[in-house]
């Protein structure tokens, strides 16, 4: 039986999983927040996993959607919530890191034009050993978000 | 049996009965401690709110006055924050949607968010931002930073406009994640500090708002 389960698992992994790379990098979970139309700045979440022997720096990332990308991480410092710009993230080998709210997170400036829940926007990660990775982030709206109002313009 | 004896017995059971009835009427009752036992501070004497002028997102004159007649949650940020921000007014738009549904007799209290940044969130950034998340949210913004620091200095609420450069556009501005509860007298009467959750800000309140009631 347990066989069998891990056969389906494994199935339903490839089905419906994130991308995994061939080269030991794995991205799961990874979504833009949706924001205002009006907005100029969203944020991006994700797991990075690193399945290589050695740790990996993510040094920049880059999508058609928006202006630029930077990493930041918030911190609540002496009571202020600070974000710190962080030039690169490293992935210590077989281990992860996790982009989530008030955390780490990727800020995204400047949309192209507003994305709506649902959409997918590529991005592409640019790593320390010289490769990239092209992922694709799923807009979603954040339990809570105003779900009495829809924009279509 | 003694005078003095039997006035000892008298005066002893009396002072049972006492005990025991007032804490039968007192039963049900939030006391004081109750609310010393909370994550949010909640002030011993509500602190009036002196006298500040901002502009609510539909271009309207919002004052102290304007905090009367119901309890208002208010909350410190501004539109180009990409996480904190979002993520505090859709936890407010969670703890809207369950004071409706949860406790459809009750007013549901007032949700603002002031913002630190008012050079960037004019009234027009604030009307396209605000209602996304909630069309019964308030923003609030002023025409200049003296205006807003009236009420965040009597606040003790800290922030600070990181800016690289004078032409600096794409700034960071570090605030503060309070979350003020002002009461329908128009007072400030409790304070919540990050990390916020809003269930137990809303169990918090459910006793804050009891205890003011009864007294």
């Amino acid at each position: 039986m347990f066989i069998f389960r891990k056969i389906s698992n494994i199935l339903l992994a490839l089905l419906f999983s994130s991308p995994i790379y061939a080269d030991g990098i794995i991205i799961e979970e990874a979504w833009i927040r949706e924001a205002p139309p009006i907005s100029q700045v969203q944020a991006g979440y994700a797991i990075i996993n690193n399945n290589r022997n050695h740790d990996v720096k993510l040094i920049a990332a880059s999508s058609p959607a928006f202006g630029k990308i930077e990493f930041h991480k918030t911190v609540l410092e002496n009571g202020l919530s600070k974000m710190i710009h962080q030039p690169s993230i490293t992935i210590l080998s077989k281990n992860h890191v996790i982009l989530k709210p008030e955390g780490m997170h990727m800020m995204l400036f400047n949309p192209v034009k507003p994305l709506r829940a649902g959409e997918k926007v590529n991005v592409t990660f640019q790593f320390n050993d010289g490769k990239a990775s092209s992922i694709s982030f799923i807009v979603k709206k954040t339990l809570g978000a105003n779900t009495h109002q829809h924009n279509h313009h | 049996m003694s005078k003095s004896l039997f006035t000892s017995l008298f005066l002893g059971v009396l002072l049972v009965v006492s005990i025991v009835g007032y804490s039968l009427y007192n039963q049900g009752r939030v006391s004081r401690a109750d609310l010393d036992n909370l994550s949010a501070t909640v002030f011993r004497t509500p602190r009036s709110i002196k006298p500040f002028e901002l502009t609510d997102h539909t271009g309207k004159p919002f004052t102290q006055e304007s905090l009367k007649g119901n309890w208002s949650f208010i909350f410190f940020g501004y539109t180009n924050c990409p996480d904190v921000c979002p993520n505090t007014l859709s936890m407010m738009n969670i703890m809207a949607v369950n004071f409706e549904q949860k406790q459809p007799d009750k007013q549901i209290p007032r949700f603002i968010m002031i913002s630190v940044d008012p050079e960037r969130d004019t009234v027009k950034q604030l009307s396209g931002y605000i209602p996304y998340f909630n069309n019964a949210f308030v923003g609030l913004t002023g025409t200049s930073s003296q205006q807003i620091d009236v009420i965040t200095k009597q606040f003790g609420i800290p922030y600070f406009i990181n800016k690289k450069a004078p032409t600096d556009t794409e700034y960071e501005v570090q605030h503060s994640g309070a979350l003020l509860l002002v009461n329908p007298d128009g007072n400030l009467h409790a304070l919540f500090s990050g990390p916020h959750d809003a269930a137990k800000i809303i169990s918090e309140f459910n006793l804050i708002r009891y205890f003011y009631e009864q007294n």
